[in-house]
């Protein structure tokens, strides 16, 4: 079965994590994706984490991660024979996408309009800060501050000062955005013969997120409350339902997070087949009272405390009670469901050596595939700017003068 | 005149609670007709509120805004049609209802299967089968049939049929390992619903592939989206570390690209402000900042390993200045020297935002169930003919007539024995029929 995008070619001059994870979905699934580094490498060549400890000479994990599948060129696009490269590989291209400042691009005569002058079908996908214009269309942006423009405020640690959410989740999440925007605009492109241009703002993409920002702005504009301030507990809390477990319970080797609404209430008595606690439940007077939900949780948590993490979350999930172990990174390489779904797995790089590979984010017949490992830099140099019909002279030449 | 992307596209939407419908709500953005089919007799938590029927003292009191967002803080006759939960995300969709665990009712289902491109489902994969409507059964009526599955554990495995929210499932992948204070505990870490966005968006994006080969091809397909390995690939980086033997634990507001990096207290009660700054010259910037302070001029701020050495030190002379000053004033006065901050904003402070405003974010939408509001409306921009933005989220049942008597055509006699049998209805129902 053909690939889903089979014959799209993918030109990237996004740097960083949130244009590059557009490109890396894009190509697991069948496009054809040229890298075009700055002549210094894309930023996440010199990110943490790397694959081991210190930085020198070693592999940058999330380049590795962000980079498969992809072939890797180098480009200068602020020189004269920069932009010439990059003309020449727009000609071919279905999709550019890129992250350069707001402005950048057009400055050195390769804006929207001119790109589409070479090739009227093209999509340009732009990811950015804040989006191509606006007040804020200049400004810095790092995941902190997505993160305190996003759902910091409802995400609280124990003394109740924001938290960021951990790793490089909402670049991740405008990633996504860019990729599901971009698919919609080829999906036209390929319609209509006509390409568009694609303003992602990671801010933007943080305010509409399912991560319940989207959830929480429609409750304000309803009645005006806010998030702020915080609940006096930390985490999402599901209130006025009385005294069900909810949150973290301690097994005999970990922990477990414990989510029960009412409609669960029956699994979770069935689960803990506890006289008592089957008492309480039947007694809407007796839920009620207010010393309730110190009793119920702790016979709850005498049951976790007679097994381990992984006994309690099969047991209760049986029956249908929503109970999940807590797990370091480094337990997903044995977890038995991650690794019979192939969802990790170890590979061999030509250079990194031995490495963990993610499995499919979405599986479909003949969609996935990893053609090749993350390229090193100006890897594909001679292969890519070849296939342009730029002989060893000329290539000599850009390289000489640190176009390429 | 240009079209959408999805104009023309039907999509049968099956989902619950956030991740699903986010994924419905970014194809009817893009053009698609998107047909809720819902269940009178089963009221799926937290998709169309919390529970069915909170009290108005309950919803006052509650001091989760999933409890409390009501108009006005009241759940009125049909709270289902109220809710902030529905409301989010259900313009532009058309709501009609059917009971699948009658013989009529999926037999009625598989005739509107036959006039859809695309259905899309986050149940647990048990919940179709136990329905005997899944993928192959489907695919008989309409083998151009694209069909989303977005479970938590996907279509295979110990974990296949595991239920429960996003921030249930966030610590099984290592997410909340590496969230929190340095040397605390993953449990302790507050809890968040990043898996249900990440799979909102990506599950669009299968969609839309899926959608290209039917296209080109005429086949349509089964897609998985295994919604902890898609939330895995949001770590990747992580992951790939760990498997080489290093332990990354929870860095609090730090990173190991940016010093000095942090949320500092800002004037005021509650309120804090991010800055980042990740090389000399944004140091040198926020110097300036800051009025080129004398202590700053120390030469062990001179270089990031330096600045991350004594990085306590900077945050407590850093917080000092903030303490002083409006959140919103550190952040202008950080990004005019080219550094990296942002106040944390509430919701409050982000329907003010200058930005969010400019790109026409807010929108308003006028709806008989709820009034006329301004909702966060569409976060991509494009040059492309305008996002949709036609009906505000229905009722539930709202579009039955639209559904039975246009799409599918029943006849009038159908229609009343569809009626007969319960599967009509605009309110949610009890085992005995009876409105909740």
């Amino acid at each position: 079965m053909e690939r889903p995008l089979a014959g799209v070619r993918i030109l990237e001059l996004a740097t960083g994590i949130a244009g590059p994870y557009a490109g890396k979905l894009l190509a697991d699934y069948g496009a054809e994706v040229i890298k075009a580094e700055p002549v210094e490498g894309d930023e996440s060549r010199g990110r943490a984490p790397f694959l081991d400890s210190a930085p020198d000479g070693e592999w940058s994990a999330l380049f590795l991660h962000l980079n498969a599948n992809k072939r890797a060129v180098t480009v200068a696009a602020g020189t004269p024979g920069g932009q010439d490269l990059i003309r020449r590989l727009v000609s071919s291209a279905d999709i550019c996408l890129e992250s350069f400042a707001p402005g950048a691009l057009a400055g050195w005569g390769l804006g929207f309009e001119a790109l589409r002058e070479i090739n009227p079908s093209l999509v340009l996908t732009s990811v950015t800060p804040f989006g191509q214009d606006g007040p804020y269309a200049g400004y810095r942006g790092s995941e902190l501050v997505y993160a305190a423009l996003g759902g910091m405020n409802a995400t609280r640690g124990a003394d109740r000062r924001p938290v960021a959410p951990g790793g490089n989740l909402s670049q991740y999440h405008a990633g996504c955005l860019a990729a599901a925007a971009t698919m919609g605009a080829l999906l036209a492109a390929e319609e209509n013969g006509e390409g568009e241009h694609v303003d992602i703002s990671i801010m933007a993409a943080e305010a509409a997120s399912a991560d319940s920002t989207m959830v929480f702005l429609t409750a304000h504009a309803y009645n005006g409350r806010t998030s702020s301030p915080p609940p006096a507990s930390a985490g999402p809390q599901v209130t006025g339902l009385g005294p069900l477990p909810n949150g973290a319970f301690a097994c005999a080797d970990g922990t477990v997070t414990v989510s029960t609404v009412h409609q669960w209430v029956p699994r979770m008595l069935k689960v803990v087949d506890d006289p008592v606690l089957a008492e309480i439940f039947s007694d809407p007077a007796r839920l009620a009272e207010p010393g309730t939900a110190a009793v119920v949780d702790d016979i709850v948590a005498r049951w976790f405390r007679g097994r381990t993490k992984r006994e309690a979350m099969l047991q209760a999930q049986a029956l249908g009670w929503p109970v999940t172990a807590i797990q370091a990174p480094a337990e997903l390489l044995d977890d038995p469901h991650f690794s019979s779904r192939g969802a990790v797995f170890q590979a061999e790089h030509p250079e990194a050596g031995r490495i963990a590979q993610l499995g499919p984010p979405i599986r479909l017949a003949g969609g996935w595939q990893l053609r090749r490992p993350a390229p090193r830099l100006g890897e594909h140099n001679d292969e890519v700017y070849g296939e342009l019909g730029l002989g060893r002279t000329e290539l000599a030449a850009y390289r000489a003068a640190g176009v390429i | 005149m240009r079209k959408l992307p999805l104009d023309g596209v039907r999509v049968l939407d099956m989902t619950v609670a956030w991740s699903g419908p986010y994924v419905t709500m970014l194809l009817a953005d893009f053009g698609a007709e998107v047909i809720r089919v819902e269940n009178p007799r089963i009221f799926p938590t937290s998709t169309r509120g919390v529970m069915p029927r909170p009290s108005a003292q309950a919803v006052a009191a509650a001091t989760n805004l999933n409890m409390s967002g009501y108009p006005d803080l009241d759940p009125g006759e049909r709270p289902w049609n109220r809710s902030a939960i529905f409301n989010w995300h259900g313009r532009n969709k058309r709501s009609m209802t059917l009971d699948l665990r009658q013989e009529h009712g999926k037999e009625v289902f598989l005739r509107l299967i036959e006039l859809s491109d695309v259905l899309v489902e986050n149940n647990a994969p048990n919940t179709l089968d136990r329905l005997g409507l899944g993928y192959d059964r489907l695919a008989e009526r309409n083998p151009g049939l694209v069909m989303l599955r977005m479970s938590s554990g996907g279509l295979d495995g110990p974990y296949r049929d595991f239920i429960g929210f996003g921030s249930s499932f966030e610590g099984l992948v290592g997410l909340r390992s590496i969230r929190g204070q340095p040397g605390t505990p993953p449990e302790a870490s507050p809890m968040s619903l990043h898996m249900d966005a990440a799979a909102g968006t990506t599950g669009a994006y299968a969609v839309m592939l899926a959608l290209r080969r039917k296209r080109r091809t005429g086949a349509g397909g089964l897609v998985e989206l295994p919604q902890l390995e898609n939330l895995m690939h949001h770590i990747g980086e992580v992951v790939l570390a760990a498997a080489r033997g290093q332990d990354i634990g929870p860095l609090g507001n730090r990173d190991a690209q940016h010093a000095p990096q942090g949320v500092y207290p800002c004037a005021g009660q509650d309120r804090w402000a991010a800055i980042s700054v990740g090389s000399d010259d944004q140091w040198d910037g926020l110097r300036r900042a800051m009025g080129a302070p004398a202590w700053a001029e120390d030469p062990r701020f001179g270089t990031a390993s330096g600045r991350m050495a004594a990085h306590d030190e900077l945050d407590e002379r850093i917080a000092s200045w903030t303490g002083e000053l409006d959140r919103y004033e550190v952040f202008q006065r950080c990004q005019a020297e080219g550094v990296a901050a942002a106040p944390v904003t509430d919701e409050a402070d982000l329907f003010a935002d200058a930005s969010l405003r400019h790109r026409r974010f807010f929108r308003p939408m006028s709806s008989p169930h709820t009034g006329e509001h301004e909702y966060p409306a569409h976060a991509v921009r494009w040059s492309g003919p305008p996002f949709r933005w036609e009906r505000a989220s229905p009722g539930l049942g709202e579009d039955n007539d639209y559904l039975y008597k246009e799409v599918l055509q029943v006849t009038d006699e159908e229609y009343e024995r569809l009626r007969r049998e319960g599967h009509l209805s605009e309110d949610y129902l009890d085992a005995e029929g009876r409105p909740l």
